[in-house]
């Protein structure tokens, strides 16, 4: 299988735009011209984004700055500056619903890493049933969530699950656990549903990036003499280290943003302790008719993971740069 | 603007028609799970629009989850639209008025307490004024297992049957993988806990809706003796910690897991959906001082924004007026329009709903004030559940509640 080199690149793009040398007047004229055509062209697309994403933006920050408790319209909607971020900062729920975030996007996103890559190396081997194998992980995947969700819900439920029907034959414990009805134990149960869920995305990523690396490399280093463990260290890891990031990037993103599993599994509860960020604002929009507050929660959670991704898209970046 | 696009759009309307009027086109919003191509209220709406030739009723099927029916309509009457009327839970009725969404209708009636039952009427009644119309109501009840009743040679549970002989017939049944007791323990339970609160005479707002009520001593009483049973794992299963829903507890009977748990009428046709293997009956809920039970169902209400506010209160009235009573019927429910019990065939046949009909006498509305959902949800909720799940004392969970609903009403 030939692949084009990295040098290549440059042969297929169009006339003028591979000039070392700066361009004659006429030329740049004409680059001037095209790119305003340009301009032209992304216009809709422009003006699409700023009225479905620019305008709910900035109407969200401002509600942030007004007091706006829909069941209280004798209150108005005065504005309050920054008192809905006084409040929500300083209130317990807020900080539960961060710790908790962090809990379920940290665990999700390090197990669906590890276990993805793990379940990539293997299934990149050549075996018979391979292909069963790679299609058969993909089940998770394509399966709905609502109907992923609510066949975990029912594996965890105390009466007729079957986790406690196992747990109980084999005398691990004498009656069924609601599993997702106790403060203990409700944060795993729904981390591990999601690992099952997502775990397939950043596998397919992965096995993708590692049919890429080039079998030379391999061939070059075993005739070097590095054993398996080095060969993955030093060739297989760098290579799709920008894949890697990729993946970690969006299985943050997901499930940072993931609000039906939980809702659907045990509506942020019991007592608070499934209550993300997502399920907060919900909640306060909701439950409490809070709309200061609730997009005041909005605005914290998106600057959150704005920075989580500016640091990773740098992190892509360099990456990218590197190889 | 808008007198111009609509007088456009009437003179197109009657145009098309060829007719010298306009016809008032309503949106009406039900449950989803109301509707059907065949279902009762679309016939109804069919002769609703054969008798007023001058009214197109669109019904408009929309998906009641414990939130979802409720936001959409917050949403879209906020920003201007949403349907002409719609059904209602009797619980969003004083939030929906005191928003300011949904249409006083004291023009269009004087005095409707000779036409309803008194505690739907309360749920549609905010500031002395009158906000919707009661379609449908309904009592909590007893469900219980009869034939576990009979092998364990308890007396039947009847009207009268108190506390005391509730609590033995819990303590009797739970046995051989059977509990005596369930309820919807992913809400806390709190649902169910209305009625115990008032048997003991006791409320869950003072008489002026201001102070919470609920940690006085009747109201508490209530507490240690609800939250005691439902606490005690030979009593009530693990598995109700998660229940939220009719149909995860009516499996639970059906199935006998469970040999009790209140319910509404509405749980009739789950249970016998399921095809139980035994024999089942539904009882009062057990007196303590007095009989209490909970009132629930569904108002008739009018959207603030509607353009034809005449012809929308034409079909509420109509749907809510005699012709309820067949409607109901269809749908096993019981019509919240006196003489429901006399005129109702369902009431007639089945002798479980006469216990329904019988409850609605001492049967009354969760607070209305529009605060209460918020009390609901943010203190006696997290309280019962930190009794339930986290041991924590029943007096200091609800001293506690307490706090954080004065903290609510003082807001």
């Amino acid at each position: 299988m030939s692949r084009p080199s990295p040098h290549s690149k440059g042969a297929v793009a169009p006339e003028g735009a591979t000039a070392l040398h700066a361009p004659p007047a006429r030329a740049r004229r004409r680059i001037r011209a095209d790119a305003w055509m340009g301009y032209v062209l992304i216009a809709p697309a422009l003006l699409m984004l700023l009225a479905v994403i620019g305008y709910p933006l900035v109407k969200a920050f401002s509600m942030s700055l007004h007091k706006n408790i829909l069941i209280r319209p004798d209150l108005g909607q005065p504005f309050v500056g920054l008192e809905n971020y006084r409040n929500v900062l300083q209130a317990d729920y807020f900080s539960n619903a961060v710790f908790n975030t962090l809990i379920w996007t940290g665990t999700n996103l390090v197990a669906q890493l590890v276990l993805g890559l793990a379940i990539a190396l293997l299934l990149n081997l050549d075996f018979p049933g391979r292909a069963l194998a790679r299609g058969v992980m993909l089940v998770p995947w394509i399966t709905p969530s609502v109907v992923a969700v609510l066949t975990w819900k029912w594996m965890y439920d105390a009466q007729f699950g079957i986790f406690n029907d196992l747990l109980v034959r084999f005398g691990v414990i004498e009656r069924g656990v609601a599993w997702l009805g106790n403060t203990g134990t409700a944060m795993t149960a729904i981390i591990i549903e999601s690992i099952w869920k997502g775990t397939p995305f950043v596998f397919v990523m992965l096995l993708a990036a590692l049919q890429a690396v080039p079998g030379e490399l391999y061939d070059s280093a075993k005739v070097d003499g590095a054993n398996s463990f080095q060969r993955l260290r030093f060739i297989t890891l760098p290579v799709i280290r920008p894949t890697m990031l990729i993946a970690a990037t969006l299985t943050t993103i997901f499930t940072f943003n993931n609000f039906n599993a939980i809702w659907l599994m045990t509506e942020g509860g019991p007592l608070r302790a499934t209550e993300t960020l997502t399920i907060l604002v919900y909640k306060r929009a909701f439950q409490a008719f809070d709309m200061g507050e609730a997009t005041t929660v909005g605005v914290i959670t998106f600057v959150m993971l704005l920075l989580f991704v500016i640091v990773f898209g740098r992190q892509y970046v360099r990456s990218q740069m590197e190889s | 603007m808008n007198l111009f696009r609509n007088s456009i759009l009437a003179s197109l309307i009657a145009l098309a028609v060829g007719t010298a009027f306009a016809q008032a086109e309503l949106d009406v919003w039900v449950y989803e799970s109301v509707w059907a191509a065949d279902a009762p209220i679309v016939a109804a709406a069919e002769t609703f629009m054969a008798e007023n030739p001058d009214i197109v009723i669109n019904l408009v099927p929309t998906q009641y989850g414990s939130s979802s029916y409720q936001d959409k309509f917050l949403i879209a009457a906020q920003a201007g639209g949403g349907p002409d009327a719609l059904m209602v839970d009797i619980a969003w009725s004083p939030q929906f008025a005191a928003i300011g969404l949904t249409m006083p209708l004291d023009e269009y009636v004087d005095d409707a307490s000779g036409s309803f039952f008194a505690g739907p009427l309360e749920t549609v009644t905010y500031e002395g004024s009158l906000y919707g119309l009661p379609f449908y109501t309904n009592a909590l009840g007893m469900f219980y297992n009869r034939t576990a009743f009979e092998e364990a040679g308890l007396p039947l549970p009847e009207e009268g049957w108190t506390w005391e002989d509730f609590r033995v017939a819990v303590d009797t049944l739970s046995k051989d993988g059977m509990y005596g007791f369930g309820f919807q323990g992913g809400w806390g339970g709190t649902f169910e806990f209305y009625p115990w609160v008032w048997q003991t005479g006791g409320d869950f707002l003072t008489a002026d809706d201001m102070q919470p009520a609920f940690n006085d001593e009747d109201a508490l009483e209530a507490a240690r003796f609800y939250l005691d049973i439902v606490t005690n794992p030979d009593y009530v299963p693990e598995a109700a910690k998660t229940w939220k829903g009719w149909s995860e507890l009516g499996a639970a009977f059906a199935n006998e897991v469970i040999a009790m748990y209140e319910v509404g009428d509405w749980g009739i046709g789950i249970v016998d959906g399921m095809e139980p293997g035994f024999e089942w009956g539904v009882a009062p809920l057990p007196m303590n001082e007095q009989k209490a039970s909970l009132v629930g169902g569904a108002n008739w209400v009018v959207n603030a924004n509607t353009d034809h506010a005449d012809a929308a209160y034409r079909w509420i009235e109509y749907v809510t007026g005699p012709a309820v009573f067949e409607l109901m019927d269809g749908y096993n429910r019981l019509a919240a329009r006196r003489g429901a019990a006399e005129s109702q065939a369902i009431v007639q046949d089945d002798p479980r709903m006469q216990v329904f009909v019988a409850s609605l006498d001492y049967a009354r509305p969760r607070p209305t004030i529009p605060l209460w959902t918020s009390i609901d949800y943010d203190c006696l909720q997290p309280a019962f559940l930190e009794v339930i799940l986290q041991d924590a004392e029943i007096d200091a969970a609800m001293a506690e509640a307490e706090l954080c609903a004065l903290g609510i009403l003082g807001r």
